[in-house]
């Protein structure tokens, strides 16, 4: 590692100093190693900054803990892309307040991607939201484009799972240091992305994950991505964030449409009503790319197949008693009781046609409420 | 003179027979009981003495001892009033005749009045074991006394009636009842119907198979869904109680105190509090009394938001699911209760109760639902083999719809299955129903076709099912072929009873 990087690691390790004036001093003093050098009254002479936070770096003007960042950093393969770097992600070039320093795990070339888009949502979402943000997730990857998401859970890490079902193209930008799994159920997600993925964090080693880091996470989410997809977001939601950051950067913001009067979808559905690109399925998001019009004709013909097929296979396999079923369900019969008015079954045959689809993922039942699967 | 009287103790649930000796001898006057009585048989001293002497006859101006035989059975409570002073009477020759063939309990008031005293039914059925003939008791517990056949029960306002009956001058009748007619009227009637619930489908159909193979059961659902109304139309789709069933349960509640008719004429539907402690729960005092899992005996035990229940107290439930029956030792004797009991416990599917209802937010976390599921422990899930979710109703929806089926249809398919099994299991002592079928009953019971394998094979797989949850199934898909009157577990059979296995 050279020495300049180890005085930007220095830099990132001062957590107690905002990093809009990181940025501030860097316009001035150019480069991190300049700013270690500068003593407190360099940097009062220039008046840019408040006495305390003056303070506050000169305090903090020792190698000791960065040596030890460090050494984590080579030991863990951790890739640092300093403000300066000519890897650091264009995209964040032009972002009000980039990061002054980005830590990296697994495919860094990821951001560089001709096509990104950011997926975003609740982290309690319903199950269909979860799995409409699968497929989107994996039709982006499979049509080349790289999933933007924060890895938290619900959407986000639905959006990066479906990805990683494709080619694998995502990127999760942490609220936390690269090092910390948050949420901690999500470690294979994690371990995932890192292997196929990139995982991003412009947050110092082995920062826990704090409330005001992810107001912070959504802006890069946004910076790094050309459009934003809402899945699913409940007002004042950091989904709600992330597109506010979208629209600032003036990037398209597109929403999915979901049930009126679903408290988890109140953000995505008001997000519509201001004018965000209603989607419904992944071309929605294509089209407006216009370099992949070519590729939209092409690729989604060889993908849309296989899911096809594999569909009909599942119909083919379904008993008359699960044709029914399905049939109505299909038509918005979607509970348990509802069905056994409709269909005039007796519940306990009912009862095992619906263990049998289930089994056969065709649908899933949850305190009587039947949720279509295909 | 000596006199000797017979009545009766209680140990447990059972009567045991109490040999009441009087003696009277020269020497100071005075009154001794021996034999381990406790402060309310030695206060008997007093009110006999005011019984007899308001009542015209003389108290002995002699040393009397009573013994009360075995001499070490505590004694308790104030049933041997009645029997001391006959004794006293007939020892100081006032009263002539044999009552070796009779039975005397009762307790006396000041005048010479009867009162009513509890846990006569065993003490009744001991006395008909024991070759007894008659039972004098009080007036107020004849017809708890009358529900024994072959008894002549004489009950009795006062102490003068009994002298009277006792000398020939106003001999009392028997009474008699028709204990099985008791049982029907009382029967006739429950409290909540299944007809007044609507919609629910899917939970009524658990408690059906519930109810034909005794099976436990434990719902989930949100605030308001209406589990404990489910619940409590529960007892009214069991199969009726049967005479010696009856009684078996009446012998519990009257040890216990809380005999409120004469005869319990419905299966017990016990719910404790959540926080009742765990000798509430098994039994317990310094002469042990029933806990609920004894007065759910042949009934139900309904624990409402289950997962509020102590630790400690759930745990308890564990030895008296698995053995029906409890034993529960303290210094003054070791007792044994019966205990077979089904239990039916609900609770909500989170801390905030609303997680999966469409129209409310659920505000908990993931790991707080994660705690809250697991306070209860695998080892109590394991016994419980139906898991039913029931959904929260838009009542607006209901209220158009026509009324579910009625409590009585229900119960007579619910009788049919148990017919079936009460065959099945003639030559199997102890099981009765499909719930208690050990591992080497179900490879012999619950025989699949090739089809039902290949799809057991599969879920096994699938849904990555444990030992006790593949029997579990099977035990299940049993009931539901019994209850479909099929001799083959099928398919369909095997299928609907993956399905009450949900979330788990």
């Amino acid at each position: 590692m050279d020495n300049a990087t180890i005085y930007d690691i220095w830099l990132s390790s001062i957590t107690n100093v905002s990093n809009i004036k990181k940025n501030t001093l860097l316009t001035v003093f150019k480069t991190a190693e300049q700013i270690y050098a500068a003593s407190a009254s360099d940097i009062r002479a220039t008046g840019l900054l408040r006495e305390k936070d003056i303070q506050k770096i000169e305090d903090q003007k020792s190698l000791a803990l960065t040596e030890r960042a460090v050494r984590f950093i080579e030991k863990n393969k951790i890739v640092c892309i300093p403000k300066n770097s000519p890897h650091y992600p264009r995209r964040l070039e032009k972002i009000y307040n980039p990061p002054v320093m980005l830590y990296a795990l697994g495919n860094v070339g990821l951001t560089e991607r001709d096509l990104t888009i950011g997926m975003v949502g609740s982290r309690k979402s319903s199950l269909g939201a979860m799995k409409t943000a699968r497929q989107f997730g994996r039709r982006f990857s499979e049509i080349g484009m790289t999933v933007i998401s924060g890895m938290a859970a619900g959407v986000d890490s639905a959006a990066a799972e479906g990805a990683l079902d494709g080619i694998g193209s995502t990127v999760a930008v942490f609220g936390s240091g690269i090092d910390v799994c948050y949420p901690a159920g999500n470690r294979e997600l994690y371990e995932r992305i890192r292997e196929k993925g990139l995982l991003l964090s412009e947050f110092f080693i082995g920062q826990p994950p704090k409330s005001g880091h992810f107001p912070l996470r959504n802006r890069i989410i946004a910076g790094l991505s050309d459009g934003i997809v809402v899945v699913e977001a409940r007002l004042k939601s950091g989904a709600l964030i992330t597109a506010d950051h979208a629209l600032e950067q003036g990037k398209t913001v597109y929403a999915m449409p979901q049930s009126i009067g679903v408290k988890s979808a109140e953000g995505s559905n008001q997000l519509l009503k201001e004018g965000a690109k209603l989607v419904t399925e992944p071309e929605d998001v294509l089209e407006d790319f216009v370099e992949l019009k070519a590729v939209k004709k092409t690729k989604p013909e060889p993908s849309e197949n296989p899911q096809k097929s594999a569909q009909a296979e599942k119909q083919l396999s379904l008993s008359e008693d699960e044709k029914e079923v399905l049939d109505a369900v299909i038509k918005g019969v979607d509970t348990v009781d509802g069905l056994v008015q409709r269909l005039d079954t007796p519940i306990a045959k009912l009862n095992a046609v619906l263990m049998m689809m289930e089994l056969k993922h065709l649908v899933k039942v949850s305190y009587g409420q039947i949720t279509l699967l295909i | 003179m000596l006199a000797k009287i017979f009545s009766c103790g209680l140990l447990g649930v059972e009567g045991v027979i109490v040999t009441v000796e009087v003696d009277l001898n020269y020497g100071l006057p005075g009154f001794i009981v021996v034999g381990l009585p406790d402060a309310g048989v030695k206060e008997s001293r007093d009110r006999v003495f005011s019984a007899i002497k308001n009542n015209g006859y003389a108290y002995p101006d002699k040393k009397v001892t009573v013994n009360l035989a075995p001499a070490d059975l505590k004694k308790e409570g104030p049933s041997y009033d009645l029997p001391i002073a006959i004794g006293l009477l007939a020892a100081s020759n006032q009263l002539e005749g044999d009552f070796s063939d009779t039975l005397f309990f009762g307790e006396l008031s000041l005048n010479g009045d009867l009162r009513p005293v509890r846990g006569v039914l065993p003490m009744v059925l001991a006395a008909k074991r024991e070759g007894f003939k008659k039972v004098v008791l009080p007036q107020a517990n004849k017809t708890e006394g009358a529900v024994v056949d072959g008894m002549d029960i004489l009950p009795a306002d006062n102490l003068k009636q009994v002298l009277n009956h006792l000398k020939g001058k106003a001999p009392i009748a028997p009474y008699q009842i028709d204990s099985q007619a008791l049982l029907n009227e009382g029967q006739a009637s429950y409290r909540v119907d299944f007809s007044e619930i609507k919609g629910q489908d899917n939970a009524k159909r658990a408690l059906e198979i519930a109810a034909a193979g005794g099976h436990n059961v434990l719902m989930s659902g949100p605030p308001g869904s209406g589990k404990s109304m489910l619940a409590k139309a529960f007892p009214s789709i069991l199969p009726a109680l049967t005479l010696s069933e009856a009684l078996e349960i009446t012998k519990i509640y009257s040890i216990a105190g809380l005999l409120k008719d004469n005869i319990m004429t419905h299966r017990p539907f016990r719910s404790p509090h959540h926080t009742l402690s765990n000798v509430a729960i098994v039994g317990g005092g310094s002469v042990p009394k029933p806990g609920e899992v004894s007065l759910a005996h042949l009934g139900v035990l309904f624990l409402d938001e289950l997962p509020e229940f102590q630790k400690t107290a759930l745990e308890v439930l564990r030895q008296p699911m698995e053995d029906h029956e409890v034993t529960i030792s303290r210094v003054n004797a070791t007792l044994t209760y019966p205990a077979s009991f089904m239990l039916i416990a609900s609770m909500n599917p989170c801390p905030c109760g609303y997680y999966g209802d469409p129209t409310h937010k659920c505000t908990c976390t993931k790991n707080e639902i994660r705690r809250y599921n697991s306070r209860i422990s695998g080892p109590l899930l394991d016994r419980i083999d139906i898991r039913v979710e029931v959904p929260a109703v838009d009542i607006k929806e209901l209220e158009s719809r026509a009324p579910g089926e009625s409590s009585k249809c229900i119960r007579k398919r619910v009788n049919l299955a148990r017919e079936i099994q009460n065959e099945r299991f003639q030559n199997d002592e102890g099981i009765y129903f499909n719930a208690q079928l050990e591992p080497h009953l179900i490879d012999r019971y619950c025989v699949l076709d090739r089809e039902g394998q290949d799809f057991i094979e599969m879920i096994y797989n699938k849904l990555k099912l444990s030992g006790r949850g593949y029997h579990r199934i099977l035990k299940l898909a049993r009931t539901i072929a019994d209850l479909d009157g099929a001799e083959q577990i099928g398919l369909i059979h095997l299928s609907e009873a993956t399905s009450y296995r949900s979330g788990q």
